[in-house]
């Protein structure tokens, strides 16, 4: 009898640990063996040993990308989530026209980011760009630049272009906001809590569960950054916008998949390393 | 009962038959199944050979109902259709006709992997003859032919003729020193003297590059090292040049200073016959009529002769290797169709491109517009002819250009750093 429920619920888990192996440990498997070799993704695999890791010291494109991978990953966390909590906060008071100003804030995130992309393109754009042609208007004409096309502004720049789009993740803690017991915040304010003091030392820490989540998915969607990069700069001037993913996808389309690989495996190392830290930093907040 | 098992005998029998010419019917379709061909291509949308390759398969489709029907996979931005075929070969979805830009060691990737039609036993019904020996040797590996040549260039310096004519400039410089001095006097116009780009592949910069180094080192330029002083020369050259480029030079796209010149904010570009129909299309005929066609300035002390071009096979037409026989058939017949003698002609009257099965008479009757004409002559008229960086480096030497290119402009390298960079690429 015990052996036939045990047959059961291996019966039950299998099509799912067949998906999990399939489209998951298959294609990480390969990426990590293909890792430690020379292939050009069209004919044999030679053995390379640690030839692809080794390169990984020299190439300063990979440092770059990796940092400037690192670097999104922290706006995420210290710009684009605060600003969507504090949205959310705000409008979940149901100010005058809230319902606008939500539909406002979470439409780009209907439009994809290869339309978006395209849009900062012109709004960056040094000559016929509306960002300049602002500049120009209000008499900060001296600041205008090719904003894609300077060292000093361009990440800066690609990143800004995608901060304040912050629509998803206010409306996740707007949601988490509406399942808060409003009696704690009357209580509260019984006892002579202003509205600062309320939002800090009720709102925000039983938000902490979806703030865990959205900073979560906030990192590993700017690990996988490449549409924006790509259109906007395709990693220039210089390699300065470069990016994790377009990195990769050099690598690939100048027929080094062995390399390419190679980069994954380390995309795929960073991005534990920073949801390890994620993790630990609410763990301890939570202790 | 009797009754019941004849009739039920009959119904079986029935059923038996019409089972069986069911079968034979579908066997029938089987043999005349209309096979569906993707064909990848950029010319899509508003590219100047858009609607003349759509017109060529619609008819293709029309002539081979019922057995053939080609199928446009549009990838509008041509750089990103060489890395989805770089990709899609690797992952065994490359499309069923499609064609790259050559260059000899990703030509030889392609040829190698054993993924393409060889093309060989189907040139011998005089297909072959439409291209010239040089041009089916872009295509063959070892014994086989696996693609034929498609489209060919001419790569001329197009330039305003009345921004010239009001900066006071008679005639394109047949010197770098002349084309600086018809650059400065632009500049005194408050007209950008050359459109150009990093962004990209840095398309006209790199065609640019390609020709100053020509005018140094002559026609065999890339059969010096990429940090020889040639290259080291021209890198000079080119890091002046970007002092008459539009200031925003730096992560600029091809459409961006492309409408610089069509716009009549810069004087000249460097590109090929098919940005005459974006002339005529976005420009109009005023503008188009503006269009001068002008060709490589000497370097004084150079190997290189005035009037050489940057020209000869560009793209290569290959097609997937089927293990169905006629669907491999249809391919080859579309590619045969596609490169037909008569629809390169409709693409050079329509748009100005140079296919390669260019063994066409132009007549007085046709409708060719003087553009075309021009870079013809001045093509027929060239000393010699050579290639541009991309067609005769690999990917990867292509792929560094734009960055190092645009450190060069910013500054942040020197020409000689520049050149060593291009080189350790390379090695």
């Amino acid at each position: 009898m015990k052996n036939k429920k045990k047959l059961g619920v291996f019966l039950f888990i299998l099509p799912a640990v067949i998906v999990f192996a399939i489209y998951f440990v298959y294609p990480i498997g390969f990426l990590l063996f293909t890792s430690f070799m020379t292939w050009d993704g069209i004919g044999s695999m030679s053995f390379a040993g640690l030839d692809n890791y080794e390169k990984l010291i020299d190439d300063h494109v990979f440092h770059k990308s990796l940092m400037n991978t690192l670097i999104w990953g922290a706006s995420a966390v210290f710009i684009h989530i605060p600003l969507a909590l504090l949205l959310a906060i705000i409008l979940s008071y149901k100010v005058p026209g809230w319902k606008f100003f939500r539909t406002v804030f979470f439409f780009p995130n209907l439009i994809s980011t290869l339309a978006l992309s395209m849009m900062w393109l012109f709004i960056y754009n040094g000559q016929f760009g509306l960002l300049n042609a602002g500049l120009e208007a209000v008499g900060l004409g001296f600041l205008q630049r090719n904003w894609l096309g300077e060292m000093s502004t361009a990440f800066p720049a690609l990143i800004a272009h995608w901060i304040f789009y912050v629509g998803i993740f206010m409306v996740i803690f707007m949601a988490f906001i509406a399942t808060i017991d409003k009696s704690i915040y009357e209580a509260a304010e019984i006892d002579g809590a202003n509205i600062f003091q309320r939002e800090l030392l009720i709102t925000i820490p039983l938000l902490k569960p979806g703030i865990a989540a959205g900073v979560l998915l906030a990192i590993t969607n700017t690990l996988k950054n490449f549409e924006a990069p790509f259109v906007m700069t395709n990693g220039g001037p210089v390699n300065e916008t470069m990016v994790m993913a377009l990195h990769i996808y050099r690598q690939m389309v100048n027929f080094d998949y062995g390399y390419a690989n190679t980069l994954a495996v380390m995309l795929i190392l960073a991005g534990g390393f920073m949801i390890l830290v994620v993790q630990l930093v609410f763990r301890e907040k939570n202790a | 009962m009797k009754n019941k098992v004849i009739v039920a005998l009959i119904l079986f029998l029935m059923l038996v038959v019409t089972a069986c010419s069911q079968g034979d019917s579908n066997d029938t379709e089987a043999a005349q199944e209309e096979h569906e061909l993707t064909f990848h291509t950029h010319y899509v949308g508003n590219e100047g050979r858009a609607e003349t390759i759509q017109a060529i398969v619609d008819e293709f489709n029309e002539e081979h109902e019922g057995r053939a029907k080609v199928v446009i996979d549009a990838t509008p931005d041509p750089q990103t259709m060489y890395d989805k075929n770089r990709t899609s070969l690797a992952t065994d979805t490359v499309a069923d006709i499609f064609y790259f830009q050559h260059n000899p060691v990703d030509a030889d990737r392609y040829y190698g992997s054993d993924k393409l039609i060889d093309l060989s036993p189907h040139l011998d019904d005089g297909w072959g003859d439409s291209f010239s020996p040089e041009g089916l040797d872009h295509g063959r590996y070892e014994d086989q032919i696996m693609a034929v040549p498609f489209e060919s260039m001419m790569v001329p310096i197009y330039y305003n003729t009345e921004l010239f004519a009001d900066a006071g400039i008679d005639e394109f410089p047949t010197t770098w020193d002349e084309f600086f001095d018809a650059a400065d006097k632009l500049m005194e116009n408050g007209i950008t003297p050359i459109a150009t780009g990093t962004g990209e592949n840095a398309w006209s910069t790199q065609l640019m590059y390609s020709y100053i180094v020509s005018s140094i080192a002559g026609e065999d330029l890339w059969e010096l090292e990429l940090d020889d002083e040639a290259f080291l020369e021209g890198a000079r050259i080119l890091d002046r040049m970007f002092e008459y480029s539009p200031s925003d030079a730096v992560g600029l796209t091809y459409s961006s200073y492309a409408s610089y010149f069509i716009n009549e904010n810069a004087a000249m570009i460097v590109n090929g016959p098919w940005m005459i129909s974006q002339f005529y299309e976005q420009g109009g005929d005023e503008f188009a009529e503006k269009v001068g066609v002008g060709t490589m300035p000497a370097y004084e002390g150079g190997k290189g002769e005035q009037g050489a071009v940057i020209a000869g096979v560009n793209f290569v037409l290959t097609g997937k290797k089927h293990e169905d026989p006629l669907k491999e058939e249809m391919a080859v017949e579309f590619m045969k169709y596609l490169t037909h003698t008569d629809n390169a002609k409709r693409l050079f009257l329509d748009s100005g491109a140079l296919m390669e099965a260019a063994n066409f008479e132009i007549n007085e009757d046709d409708d060719a517009d003087r553009i075309s004409i021009d870079i013809l002559e001045n093509l027929q008229a060239a000393p010699y002819e050579f290639k541009h960086l991309i067609n005769a480096k690999s990917t990867a030497v292509a792929n560094e250009f734009p960055s190092a290119v645009s450190a060069l402009a910013l500054g942040e390298v020197t020409p000689e750093e520049f050149v060593e960079q291009m080189a350790g690429v390379e090695e």
